[in-house]
């Protein structure tokens, strides 16, 4: 019988327990290891000491506490399931479904509208008319071409011999059809413009790219051969394809009144984005990606799961707004995203930069908000996120 | 992050005092913390799962009320496993008729080989065989990896018999399993 802490009473077997439960003093270990460095029958049991120990840990950690139980504690005690699940949204899977499927329809409604008032709005509707025939166009330019002074060009297409003007800030004068021939037109020395954004040097050694801007002063050069056009990219469709992967960082969440996020994951912010190049300033595509968004989802079973990470996908839309060097073709630009995740409506909004440092592959980096938009027992709630964006951008 | 993720439990307990909406918040943080360990001890305690969540729910409900009472609550690992222990004593008080006399049961009766049965079910099984002053002693200590003082302070007895406790538990723990870990 044990009465004291007399280790005279123990056995070896008694000491590995004590050792294993990290009870046992200076003078039981010296024993226990004595014994145990002749004894291979103790080792065992100190194995199965260890074994045991180790069961029985695995099995807590394997505990869970059912969400009913808990949602029955927090409801006995006053806290609303709101603070526990800020986001969570009521109704079956097979619900969530219809709304991912409906927000998806809408996004696209809203993207079609959006790219049809932008493109009216933004561009001359007779120089899209006569774009719909090059061959036609092309014999326009027969007409005796003269520039006004300050004229910039907003290219389209630029071959050797010509040029096809997208559009312009200033109108030319008599109404001269949107195509300058390098081969007849004159272009004075006093049509030299204020804004220089192409320099020679720059021509010598880099391609004109498709949409880039040329002045007045460039097409003189071209003129007189003092430039060599390196390479020529042609507007077409596949030209005008842009890939861009992008990884999100998260640097704040903002939660739904006060409620709490469930635990971030480490990595699983992506996504990748298919752009078409509508103007020199606009790109609209599909985007889908997966980011951390660490919230509660009440399931069909009325239980509240934690949810690490949402997969969204939505239309976009980016502005380029203001260029910062033509000559390293850096980009400030404006995103915006609108589309769905499963728990609902899913926007997106960045500023920042986009650099082309070769003509195919671009860099890019900037903050972005994200919304997301569920409903909770009927109440609409909406939650932010604060982020930056960096990745690699591909253009055909 | 959660904010209340690096508070102390004691600070926790202060702000569960406080108001709304951190006091909800601190309360789910602490709950987070000694759910899983409360309700596996429940669990051990009362074998019917019907009635473990009714006393484990209880035991939360007292811990919140005991807060907003104005209690004062050094230790709250040890409170909480002691509204557990006081409330499962309670709860086979008041049912005996529910629960069977498992100590005239021979665990090789059902139990042959860990390979027959999970390693686990074994232990508990075995567990369940101990009366009850050594199966409470184990528990604490064998699943929660309380120090022999911790479990002292919850049991209300001197350490030196939740040492003696868990020293006969565990011969009896070993006589028990001899035949499932040959």
């Amino acid at each position: 019988m044990i009465k004291n802490n007399n280790i005279n009473d123990l056995s070896p077997s008694d000491l590995i327990n004590l050792f294993v439960d990290g009870e046992a003093t200076e003078a039981e270990k010296s024993v226990l290891f004595r014994e145990l460095s002749i004894d291979s029958q103790l080792q065992n049991e100190l194995q199965n000491a260890i074994s045991v120990k180790n069961t029985a840990f695995q099995e807590v950690n394997n505990t869970v506490v059912p969400s009913a139980v808990s949602n029955k504690i927090f409801s006995a005690v006053g806290i609303g399931s709101a603070a526990i699940a800020p986001l969570a949204i009521t109704g079956a899977k097979s619900s969530i479904f219809k709304i991912s499927i409906l927000y998806s329809v809408i996004s696209a409604l809203i993207g079609s509208l959006l790219t049809y008032f932008l493109m009216n709005s933004l561009f001359n509707n007779n120089l899209d008319n006569n774009k719909t025939s090059e061959s036609k166009l092309y014999q326009n330019a027969d007409a005796n071409l003269s520039m006004i002074k300050d004229t910039v060009f907003l290219t389209d297409t630029i071959y050797k011999d010509r040029i096809i003007v997208k559009n312009v800030e200033k109108q030319f004068e008599n109404n001269i059809p949107p195509v300058i021939d390098l081969t007849k037109t004159e272009i004075k020395p006093e049509t030299v413009i204020e804004q220089q954004i192409v320099s020679k040097q720059n021509i010598n050694s880099e391609s004109i790219k498709l949409n880039s801007i040329i002045t007045a002063d460039t097409l003189n050069s071209i003129l007189n051969n003092t430039v060599t056009i390196n390479s020529i990219y042609n507007n077409n469709f596949w030209s005008r394809l842009l890939l861009n992967l992008n990884s999100i960082n998260a640097i704040k969440y903002l939660p739904a009144r006060d409620g709490i996020f469930a635990e971030q994951p480490l990595i699983n912010n992506f996504s990748l984005g298919i752009k078409y190049q509508l103007t020199d300033k606009i790109k609209t595509g599909f985007t889908i990606g997966k980011e951390s968004y660490p919230i509660y989802l009440k399931e069909s079973d009325e239980n509240i799961y934690p949810v690490s990470s949402l997969t969204y996908y939505g239309v976009n839309f980016d502005y380029n707004m203001l260029t910062l060097s033509e000559e390293y073709d850096i980009d400030s630009e404006v995103r915006l995203l609108l589309g769905a995740s499963k728990i609902g409506f899913y926007g997106k909004a960045g500023l920042g930069i986009i650099w082309f440092p070769y003509y195919h592959l671009g860099l890019n980096f900037g903050l972005e908000s994200t919304i997301s938009i569920s409903s909770f027992n009927k109440k609409e709630d909406l939650t932010g996120k604060i982020g930056f964006y960096y990745g690699i951008s591909y253009r055909f | 992050m959660n904010k209340f993720k690096i508070i102390e439990d004691n600070k926790l307990v202060e702000i569960i005092a406080g108001t709304k909406p951190d006091s909800d918040l601190a309360f789910i943080e602490l709950y987070e913390r000694y759910s899983r360990k409360l309700y596996i001890y429940c669990k051990k305690a009362i074998p019917d799962q019907n009635f473990v969540d009714d006393v484990y729910q209880d035991v939360f409900v007292r811990f919140y009320n005991s807060i907003k009472s104005g209690n004062q609550i050094s230790n709250v690992q040890s409170y909480l496993f002691k509204i557990a222990r006081n409330l499962c004593l309670n709860f086979k008080r008041d049912n005996k008729q529910v629960l069977v006399n498992i100590e005239e049961f021979d665990l090789n009766d059902y139990l042959k080989t860990k390979d027959d049965v999970g390693e686990i079910e074994a232990i508990n099984s075995a567990i369940e065989l101990l009366n009850d002053e050594y199966r409470e002693a184990i528990i604490l200590q064998l699943f929660h990896s309380l120090s022999y003082n911790e479990i002292a302070d919850i049991l209300e007895v001197p350490v030196t018999t939740v040492r003696n406790r868990l020293v006969r538990a565990k011969r009896r723990l070993k006589e028990l399993l001899q035949p499932i870990f040959e």
